[in-house]
């Protein structure tokens, strides 16, 4: 398990756990970022990351995607 | 007259929606106490349709999310119309499992329809499962608008109230919901929605319901409840558990597979240089450069325009009327007022107009997340960057630019500083002493007064998030739309709603400051002195801005500016770009005579200290209004006090350093 952050872009993963309070953690449910949730991170350069959920794209922050545990899927 | 409540996440469609469904009945205001825009239309006359804002969810973290949550707890619509994004049918399906939790008439529009595959079959088993009704629409293709309307007018009239219910879940509501009913002052509430956010620990929930009589009796409800709940759902939130499992249920049964593909669209190579993380940030200056000149560079002309038809007018005015004062009044007070509130016009109008762009492309919502990482250093949010650009030209639109931050912290604090932000108006004002005192150094000089604002802008924010908001920007999560082209309709309608607002709310504290300041003007202690005071220093001197200025001037004094120069401070209140044309008055001279008698009544330093107290001190009276406007009156009054007690140290400490090093 990785972080959100950590996953290169183009890989696709699923999350796991969000280590977030309520308020944070309902704010990336109701955005769809859910737990079981397949995602792919389009970009991971340096900065903000962009990821597809379902067939919509999602900016984050990095501090926003370290609190997103993920496992990483095969090719 | 039935009341419709139009809701959906963002990005759904449904402000297009709401345009078609409304047309052009539609009135702008603001929700109570917030400054969060609301939209409400009619339609065949009996139909309002009240636009909330776009929320992901029945939460309370953000403003637009409190507005919504507000509008549930108190009013009890005929229908709520949720407008749903077929192609991302799992996300929006939360917020419509909570409109349903508490009990809704709901008609779900399910749009987009045209760019998925759901058939006819798959929505009728939707319908079942949360039994409601659906109409599928193409907001885009104007495909299903009809029915809907059709649909709308059946369900006023033939309500079907559904109540979802969890079957392990509803006792405990049902529990709270017997104990709220005890107390009459929660008459007014929806009990239902209160007493599910009670069970989710909503603090804001809570706090409404903290100081009635029954919150005792409630509290240890809730606890022993929770404590159940607890062991049962593993410490998790068990609503939010549930309706999770409820939505993977209807993705199995509607949806054939859960596919992601991505096409390597205009929209994926466009993001892939944006999001580079080393040159995205240059892409973002020349667009936020392109903003800025066409809010400021295309709407000169018109404000011109304005400014010579008033002239001509007023001056027409002082021909007509015989009576002094009364041609007074009504040229130089009522007519100068009113074009005071009249110029801004065409200069809103550019900015709604190039703000609607950007969002239509799909660039608003990109900028601020390139911007974030750069400004969290200072406290500021990624979405401060438009309004701090904007404020070099003018404040007044870079504070209104300043309502897509949904956070109200965050809002405040970028409002609060802009006025550091050294606009357009500032710049007669130093290029007048740079070029009187600081011939040789002119640019230098006023770049080292920008440069000074903005880096007091920026230390100031991180002061004021430290010791007022003690809690760090909101981290950012975007819904990134796909990259288009704006149609027409959607920049501009609704921009002449907002500018009336603007007349409305801002305009007509910059029309009566006017008038004031006329007042201030030609009269003084003795009385009406006559409109020749605007040419004439001796007469000036006799009026009561003068007496203002010359109370005032002892606080000055450690400068050596007299009451003229204090005078022309005043009003510079007005608009900042007076303190030199009253300058000019106050001293009987124009042109280079002005150059020449300045450097009488100023040394090289206490002429650089009093271009620092004009950037610093007081914005102009229409900063002043729209603040008012956006924060009310208190924020206003404490913008006022701590930049005037900034403006004069900042400028006294420049004025003691620069005497010891040149003096």
């Amino acid at each position: 398990m990785t972080t959100l952050a950590e996953v290169e872009s183009g890989k696709e993963v699923i999350i796991k756990e969000i280590l977030a309070g309520q308020g944070l953690r309902n704010k990336l449910l109701s955005m769809g970022l859910r737990e079981g949730e397949r995602v792919k991170v389009l970009i991971n350069n340096r900065g903000p990351i962009v990821v597809l959920v379902g067939s919509c794209r999602l900016g984050l922050g990095r501090g926003m995607a370290n609190k997103i545990l993920v496992e990483e899927l095969g090719e | 007259m039935y009341e419709i409540a139009l809701i959906g996440n963002p990005n759904v469609g449904k402000s297009s929606l709401f345009n078609l469904l409304t047309g052009e009945n539609v009135y702008i205001g603001n929700w109570p106490g917030v400054t969060v825009e609301k939209k409400e239309g009619y339609f065949d006359n009996n139909y309002k349709i009240i636009d909330l804002p776009g929320v992901y969810s029945l939460s309370t973290g953000a403003i637009d999310e409190k507005v919504t949550m507000e509008y549930f707890l108190k009013n009890k619509p005929d229908l709520v119309v949720n407008i749903v994004d077929a192609t991302t049918l799992d996300r929006n399906l939360y917020l419509t499992l909570q409109l349903l939790e508490m009990g809704n008439n709901l008609l779900m529009a399910l749009n987009k329809i045209d760019l998925c595959k759901l058939d006819y079959k798959k929505i009728k088993e939707l319908e079942n499962i949360l039994n409601i009704k659906i109409v599928p629409i193409s907001v885009k293709k104007k495909v299903g608008i009809e029915d809907l309307k059709k649909m709308i007018k059946e369900l006023c009239k033939n309500k079907n109230y559904v109540i979802l219910k969890y079957p392990k879940l509803e006792k405990y509501i049902e529990e709270i919901i017997d104990i709220l009913k005890e107390d009459q002052n929660l008459k007014e509430y929806n009990l239902r929605l209160l007493a599910i956010k009670l069970l989710e620990n909503d603090d804001y929930i809570i706090n409404i319901v903290k100081d009635t009589d029954i919150w005792n009796k409630l509290e240890k409800k809730l606890n022993k409840i929770n404590e159940e709940l607890k062991k049962e759902y593993n410490g998790k939130n068990p609503f939010e558990v549930e309706r999770l499992k409820l939505i993977k249920k209807i993705k199995e049964i509607v949806y054939d597979n859960n596919e992601i593909y991505v096409e390597k669209d205009l929209t994926y190579h466009i993001d892939e240089v944006l999001f580079n993380g080393y040159y995205g940030i240059l892409v973002v200056v020349p667009l936020l450069w392109m903003l800025f000149t066409f809010t400021f560079t295309a709407s000169k002309p018109f404000m011109d325009i304005i400014e010579t038809l008033i002239n001509i007018f007023s001056n027409f005015i002082k021909e007509i009327v015989t009576n002094k004062f009364l041609a007074s009044l009504l040229a130089d007070g009522i007519i100068g007022g009113v074009g005071a509130v009249l110029v801004f016009i065409p200069l809103l109008l550019f900015l709604y107009i190039g703000i609607s762009f950007y969002e239509g492309t799909g660039l608003l919502a990109r900028i601020p997340i390139l911007a974030d990482m750069y400004l969290r250093k200072f406290g500021l949010p990624g979405k401060a960057i438009i309004p701090l650009i904007l404020g070099f030209g003018c404040n007044v639109p870079a504070i209104l630019a300043a309502r897509t931050i949904e956070n109200e912290k965050d809002r405040i604090l970028t409002i609060i500083i802009n006025p550091l932000c050294s606009c357009s108006a500032r710049l007669p004002i130093y290029v007048l002493f740079a070029s009187a005192f600081f011939s040789k150094n002119q640019g230098l000089v006023i770049l080292s007064l920008y440069t000074l604002g903005i880096s007091l802008a920026l230390i100031l924010s991180k002061i004021f998030r430290i010791v007022l908001f003690k809690e760090e920007p909101e981290e950012l999560t975007y819904e990134l739309p796909n990259y288009h082209i704006p149609s027409f309709r959607e920049i501009f309608v609704n921009t002449w709603e907002r500018i009336k607002h603007f007349l409305r709310k801002a305009g007509t504290i910059i029309l009566f400051g006017s008038i004031l300041v006329w007042f201030l003007t030609v009269f003084g202690p003795s009385g009406f002195l006559g409109e020749d005071v605007f040419k004439n220093p001796e007469l000036i001197k006799m009026s009561f801005s003068a007496k203002i200025g010359e109370f005032l001037s002892v606080i000055f004094s450690p400068f050596g500016w007299g009451w003229k120069e204090t005078t022309a401070l005043f009003y510079g209140l007005m608009a900042k770009e007076l303190v030199v044309s009253s300058l000019g008055i106050l001293y009987g001279v124009s042109g280079d005579k002005l150059l020449n008698i300045l450097t009488k009544y100023f040394t090289p330093v206490s002429a650089y200290a009093y271009m620092v107290f004009t950037l610093i001190y007081v914005p102009c009276l229409a900063t002043l209004g729209v603040i008012k406007q956006e924060l009310g009156l208190k924020w206003t009054i404490f913008v006022m006090l701590y930049l005037i007690v900034l403006a004069y140290f900042v400028s006294l400490t420049i004025f003691i350093i620069g005497n010891l090093i040149f003096c």
